[in-house]
């Protein structure tokens, strides 16, 4: 399984400091994923989940993290449907290219706009076929052939420039049917909130296959799953390790972006990376470990010790 | 009166000139913010294009994000960012996010853009251009007030909006204009905005316009702006060895640029129209800053005796990135401290 863990800020004025402390910790931590979501503050509907960064733009956060990592992959997710896919492609392609080849572009659905995600991701994939392409229809239309538009206006449009990656991962975000339809037409990865459950989870993986055949295990299965907090404030630890496991047999989920409860602040954020690579990652990494070993790990104090503590 | 010299202008191409792999150009993009803060520019401009075959960034601020994570002084701006071409609510959003992250560093150049096919690709008619930019300009303003909001307008319509994450500058980083047509200029005048003047002017011609700007922002009974100039440039301890080297480039530079893009007369574009391209061309390479460091020092107070306080020396284009670090470092040391007050 893979891990990454869900960004926020907590640094006031000056959010980068914190941003990055808390993405050096997991880079180091062996962590495959950074995750950024769009939080425009409050009464933003689609907020939700994803408040955390105090940050309305995620491919800029992404982008802002690049010189401060080397491996880890960022992700950044981004409403869509209430802007031209076309600046999405220009966008994220910067960013791919800022980072060497490390986005993973994530599309969850503005409110109200969740009919338009197929165009969105179509759109999205045309820009970034590095190919000149016409499309009609739609509320998009590339090229718009308009009345006025005259000189070296083209039957096609290139969007420019192409990512590093050549085929830059794209996953929707969310709960609504709109995500799962359109992951099934497009074959494209699904990141699941962490309100939805194994159970209802096996059932929407379970559309995909039908929907997709062989063509379903090319897709990566993404959960946020926050880290539960146990008596006394410290993360719960075998209680995440238990909700991963669950996940992991009932869906074969293979990607988990780890929530940490708002707050806690880069330092636990640190402690919380640090010590899931320990006791949690490897307990989920084989169908079973050799008789043992687990207790082998916590003779040695790798695999034990103290759990990190949420700050009050 | 003080002047600023900032730097520019970064735009990322891999062009037939100068083929180049293009997360490199990224990389070295980061890399020359770290050095062009150590050597005391003011500032670090970019610019935006886009559908265009040599990659050109089209998101200038987005790749700006990263550059400003590693610096902690120097400023950067967008000359210029085609606002018409623009959602203006995320590029709102943009603008915060990076301005926050920079810790308040960010100038916002606008222009309005000019190529037809980049207007087509995104479905805007580029009549509408002038229109679209005051009422994006009206979006920006109030996207950064940190009140609630909205916007009704011919060309964008946003309800009920909720106050946005706000930018670390208040009431919003520096807006410049840019251009000099008479819309221009009345659009930044009547709104206390700063300019940032085009690179073709001689001094007696930013002279002239910085006297009217200034009338201008005080008929309208505003806060005065600042008033900037773009200008290509280079330096050598060679002054002709050094303007030789850079107009033979930069001549090869805007000879495709505008022989692709710019409509003459209102006809065709440049190529279309040797004769008339010729003629665009000659005061390109005639209004360069280029010359030993005395030429430039020179050159420069001229400048700030016209009016300007600060200007943004082109030395990165595609076709001279080779050596623009070593040119800005040979001017950071040579004419630089006489305008910041910097021990050489």
């Amino acid at each position: 399984m893979r891990f990454g863990i869900v960004l926020r800020a907590t640094g006031g004025e000056r959010p980068l400091a914190d941003l990055v402390a808390q993405a050096r910790a997991a880079e180091d931590a062996g962590f495959d994923l950074l995750w950024v979501e769009e939080d425009r503050g409050a009464g933003d509907g689609a907020a939700g989940a994803a408040a955390g960064t105090g940050l309305p733009d995620a491919l800029a956060v992404a982008s802002a993290l690049a010189p401060h990592t080397t491996s880890v992959r960022v992700g950044a997710c981004c409403r869509a449907g209430t802007l031209h896919p076309a600046y999405l492609a220009e966008q994220a392609a910067v960013v791919d290219l800022v980072l060497g080849g490390r986005l993973v572009l994530g599309l969850r659905p503005a409110p109200g706009a969740e009919a338009l995600l197929g165009d969105v991701a179509d759109l999205v994939a045309l820009g970034h076929a590095s190919v000149p392409f016409r499309r009609q229809g739609g509320p998009w239309p590339m090229p718009a052939g308009l009345d006025g538009n005259r000189f070296g206006v083209t039957e096609e449009v290139a969007v420019t420039p192409d990512p590093v990656q050549l085929e830059l991962p794209v996953w929707l975000a969310g709960p609504s049917a709109a995500v799962t339809e359109v992951a099934s037409t497009r074959a494209l990865g699904i990141v699941a909130d962490d309100a939805e459950d194994a159970a209802g989870l096996a059932r929407r993986w379970q559309a995909v296959e039908q929907a997709l055949g062989p063509a379903a295990l090319r897709l990566r299965r993404v959960a946020r799953r926050a880290v539960p907090v146990g008596a006394g404030g410290a993360f719960d630890l075998d209680g995440l390790r238990d909700r991963l496991h669950q996940d992991q047999r009932a869906w074969r989920m293979d990607t988990v972006l780890l929530d940490a409860p708002p707050g806690a602040g880069a330092d636990a954020v640190a402690d919380l990376v640090a010590a899931v690579a320990r006791r949690v990652r490897p307990r989920l990494a084989m169908a079973e470990l050799p008789p043992g070993l687990v207790e082998h790990w916590e003779a040695t104090g790798h695999g034990a010790g103290p759990r990190p503590q949420v700050p009050a | 009166m003080s002047l600023d010299i900032g730097v520019g202008l970064w735009t990322m191409q891999s062009t037939v000139s100068a083929p180049s792999s293009m997360p490199a150009l990224y990389r070295r993009f980061v890399d020359d913010a770290r050095r062009v803060e150590e050597l005391g520019y003011h500032s670090m401009w970019m610019a935006e294009h886009r559908f265009w075959y040599d990659g050109w960034c089209p998101a200038p601020f987005t790749a700006a994000a990263a550059a400003a994570a590693v610096t902690e002084r120097l400023r950067f701006g967008t000359g210029m960012l085609l606002l018409p071409q623009q959602d203006p609510l995320r590029l709102a959003e943009t603008v915060a996010t990076v301005d926050r992250l920079a810790g308040g560093r960010l100038d916002v150049g606008v222009g309005l853009g000019h190529r037809d096919a980049e207007f087509d690709g995104l479905g805007i008619r580029r009549a509408s251009r002038g229109a679209r930019m005051d009422e994006a300009l009206d979006v920006l303003q109030a996207a950064w007030s940190g009140r609630p909001w909205s916007h009704d307008g011919t060309h964008f319509h946003y309800a009920d909006q909720p106050p946005l994450p706000a930018p670390a500058q208040q009431p919003g980083p520096p807006l410049w204009i840019g251009g000099m047509a008479d819309a221009a200029l009345q659009r930044g005048m009547d709104r206390g905005l700063s300019f940032l003047l085009p690179q073709t002017l001689y001094p007696h011609e930013v002279a002239a316009l910085a006297e009217r700007i200034r009338a201008g922002w005080q008929a309208a009974g505003v806060a005065p702006g600042r008033i900037g100039i773009l200008k290509d440039a280079w330096i050598g301890e060679d002054g002709d060895e050094a303007r030789e080297w850079f107009l033979a480039r930069t001549a090869v530079h805007y000879r495709e640029e505008a022989g692709s893009w710019w409509v003459l007369k209102g006809r065709a574009t440049g190529f279309e129209e040797p004769e008339l391209l010729d003629r665009q061309l000659r005061r390109i390479v005639e209004t360069p800053l280029v010359g030993d460091p005395d030429r430039l020092h020179a050159d420069l107070q001229e400048l700030a005796d016209a009016g300007a306080d600060l200007v943004v020396l082109r030395f990165n284009f595609d076709v001279t990135a080779e050596r623009s670090m070593q040119a800005m470092s040979l001017f950071s040391r040579t004419v630089l401290p006489a305008f910041t007050g910097a021990t050489p």
